[in-house]
């Protein structure tokens, strides 16, 4: 790890293209996520209170924690940053952070080239694997941690609901369409072990990862497909919907939206920003619950 | 007479010198108080299963609901919800691996279930169970009273929790 969790979150950043597209979500799922930045900040609001000493004691505690390797915080943050860090990425979502109100799509059309929807389609699989594994890691669930993930997921809130509704909008919805589900499902049914270990996450994170590649997203899919499938449909999220949205600022037209998944995917970082703010906040209920 | 107090002098200088050197020498045989009130933190992953832990929550009842939401070495917490909204959250932990924990108990005068209670700031309320198990009620909602803290820590196996050893 290079940076210690009261680094992470102090860096988070407070506008951009990440947070306007969260703040987009945000109105679909209303109430669901604050944009909470800084680690003293977030202790405060985590904890409610406002004595120094005790928050002292919360701040030094939670950092122990994080510290030691053995508590798994580290490896999910790790997760969060690699699902997020292909190389083409890196670049483009520099600049889009340095945009102001309207997100220069088009200035970037030679630069991206839309994925084939089976690798799109992969991308959407290796989001939710990697949810899982950092949800567990974070957490901590026992015996068949994929099952738990899935009963888990009914009580998703903040941070962790927002994420999974921008894995669903901007990797599911927009570059696959309205049958995005259904797409996940059966292409994974399909996939060979090549497919799994030419993804670029899976190259960079399966030490982290507990299993093989292709039984890992089988397993991932098959106990939570239906729930990431039937999510728009039960948050009233659309395709046409987060359109609208997205288009009050990036300057993306009708001809050139099979441009748009491909963008978002090397321009948001939406997975890291909120799972930094998850994996902060289980680490101060833990800490105020051990000083 | 030179001669005498020059033998008086080597000899006050070499008792001196004698008796700091035997103190020096005693030093480490006798470590300072705090040396020994302040026990050795218990390396997380050595302590007590969050899943053993899990064990002394109390359950769901017709207005509450619990559902387990961090389970790590050491450390299990529970939410605390009232019609779909979380109200608070519960908490239990092996202070072995957090000794500190333990001082604000020392000075406790209230009990609840038979063991010493201590506030954690202003909407926090912990019992300490077996002089080892931390058991915290934290109000999120401010529905959820300091009164509700109290009944909720009441209704957690804190008598078998104390029993427990690895």
């Amino acid at each position: 790890m290079s940076n210690s969790i009261d680094q992470l979150v102090d860096n988070l950043s407070t506008g951009g293209l990440t947070v306007r597209a969260l703040q987009l979500l945000d109105t679909v799922v209303p109430g669901q996520w604050q944009n909470v930045t800084g680690f003293d900040n977030t202790i405060r609001l985590v904890t409610g209170e406002t004595d120094a000493e005790l928050l002292g004691r919360v701040r030094t505690r939670a950092i122990e924690l994080f510290n030691d390797s053995s508590q798994g915080y580290q490896r999910a943050i790790s997760i969060y940053q690699f699902i997020e860090s292909a190389d083409s990425k890196i670049g483009i979502a520099a600049v889009a952070h340095k945009i102001g109100e309207s997100f220069g799509f088009l200035s970037f059309l030679d630069r991206i080239t839309p994925k084939p929807e089976k690798a799109q389609t992969v991308d959407l699989a290796m989001k939710v694997v990697a949810e899982s594994a950092a949800y567990c890691y974070t957490n901590g669930l026992p015996g068949d941690s994929v099952s738990d993930f899935a009963s888990a997921l009914a009580a998703y809130g903040k941070e962790n609901l927002i994420r999974m509704a921008g894995i669903v909008t901007f990797d599911g919805l927009i570059p696959l369409g309205d049958a995005f589900g259904s797409k996940l499902i059966s292409t994974v049914q399909g996939l060979s072990a090549s497919d799994i270990e030419s993804n670029p996450f899976f190259q960079r994170a399966k030490n982290l990862l507990p299993g093989d590649g292709l039984s890992l997203v089988t397993r991932n899919i098959g106990a939570v497909g239906d729930y990431v499938s039937n999510f728009a449909a039960s948050h009233g999220i659309t395709r046409d919907g987060v359109l609208g949205g997205l288009k009050k600022f990036i300057d993306v037209t009708d001809d050139k939206m099979d441009y748009l998944g491909a963008f978002l995917d090397v321009s948001l970082s939406y997975m890291e920003h909120t799972g930094t703010q998850s994996v902060a906040r289980s680490l101060i209920e833990r800490a105020v619950g051990e000083v | 007479m030179k001669k005498l107090i020059l033998v008086i002098l080597i000899l006050g200088i070499g008792f001196f010198i004698y008796t700091r050197s035997g103190s020096d020498v005693k030093t480490p045989a006798t470590p300072p108080p705090t040396a020994t009130s302040e026990p050795k933190a218990l390396p997380q992953a050595d302590a007590i299963s969050g899943s053993t832990l899990n064990k002394a929550f109390p359950r769901s009842d017709s207005e509450f609901k619990l559902t387990f939401s961090q389970e790590k070495d050491g450390f299990s917490q529970a939410d605390l919800s009232k019609a779909g909204a979380k109200v608070a959250t519960l908490t239990v932990s092996d202070t072995d691996a957090n000794p500190s924990a333990r001082d604000k108990f020392k000075s406790s005068t209230r009990n609840i279930g038979g063991f010493p209670a201590a506030s954690v700031g202003s909407q926090g309320t912990a019992v300490l169970v077996g002089n080892r198990y931390q058991v915290q009620a934290r109000s999120v909602s401010p529905s959820f009273t300091e009164g509700d803290r109290e009944a909720w820590l009441s209704k957690f196996k804190l008598d078998a929790l104390a029993k427990v050893t690895k």
